[in-house]
């Protein structure tokens, strides 16, 4: 019962949530919008990182081992949802979403001309609007698209590892991460640079 | 001939991992060049790239004290 059980050296457990659950709560937060899945997501992870300790070999921090964890499970959060959606996304994808943008001929249309703005984020108002209109914005994408943009740069993992976990072909995954950018962008010039 | 505008933003995308050919990579500056809204678009969407992963940054949820006190329950039952 008492906490001395976990003898890995460079772990104190007594002290994770006190020193990690936060930090912790507010990444699982910004990968699955939902606070309380996120929750649940970090308490996995302290279980799962209590029965791993053994195996805790002081390579890294505490801290970026919990993050492991904690990533690995947000991951398998993708996958599950990505199996569960397959299906009906699947169809809702095989319509042309670039023709939003584009013309027949491949132009601009033009009220989708991309302007001209750079992100300033010169002070922490600022900043926080950003995120925030960021993490609106990716909430819009469909499902698929997110999930590939999120794996991709938020998780930074390479192509080939998103295809295996997503059960999608390369062709497939450069059309849906290309499309989540240009619906990304579009939305971020939209709700942050012309408000 | 110049590419489009959607091929083009396309090899951006491709461009940040799996490289181009230097065919592609050649068309592409050149499109970059003649075309102002897709060398913005270029810009933006590496500055998107670059503070995606920040995306945990400014978020007010938060962990109330019993949901901490909860968590740390369930850490001394499992060690």
């Amino acid at each position: 019962m008492s906490m001395s059980n976990v003898a890995a050296p460079g772990l104190s457990p007594e002290n994770w949530v006190a020193n990690y659950a936060d930090n912790l709560f507010k990444y699982a937060v910004s990968r699955v919008s939902n606070e309380e899945l996120a929750r649940d997501i970090v308490q996995d992870t302290f279980v799962s990182a209590l029965k791993a300790a053994s195996k805790f070999q002081g390579r890294s921090t505490e801290k970026t081992w919990l993050f492991s964890i904690l990533r690995n499970k947000i991951i398998d959060t993708y996958r599950a949802k990505a199996k569960y959606r397959e299906v009906s996304i699947d169809t809702s994808e095989n319509s042309e979403a670039e023709d939003v943008f584009f013309n027949t001929s491949g132009s601009w249309k033009r009220d989708k001309y991309p302007q001209d703005w750079t992100v300033n984020l010169d002070s922490d108002i600022e900043e926080k609007e950003f995120f925030q209109t960021l993490r609106g914005c990716l909430a819009k994408l469909s499902e698929k698209q997110r999930l590939v943009f999120s794996m991709k740069y938020l998780e930074g993992m390479d192509s080939e590892d998103i295809c295996k976990e997503m059960g999608i072909t390369p062709s497939n995954y450069w059309v849906l991460i290309h499309r989540a950018k240009l619906a990304l962008r579009d939305c971020l010039e939209t709700h942050w640079i012309k408000k | 001939m110049m590419m489009s505008c959607k091929r083009a933003t396309f090899l951006m995308e491709k461009s940040n991992e799996a490289g181009l050919t230097v065919w592609e990579s050649l068309q592409l500056k050149y499109h970059n060049f003649m075309c102002k809204p897709c060398a913005w678009f270029f810009r933006q969407s590496k500055l998107i790239n670059k503070h995606a992963s920040r995306m945990d940054e400014h978020i007010d949820a938060q962990l109330t004290e019993r949901q901490k006190l909860e968590m740390k329950e369930i850490i001394e039952r499992n060690s």
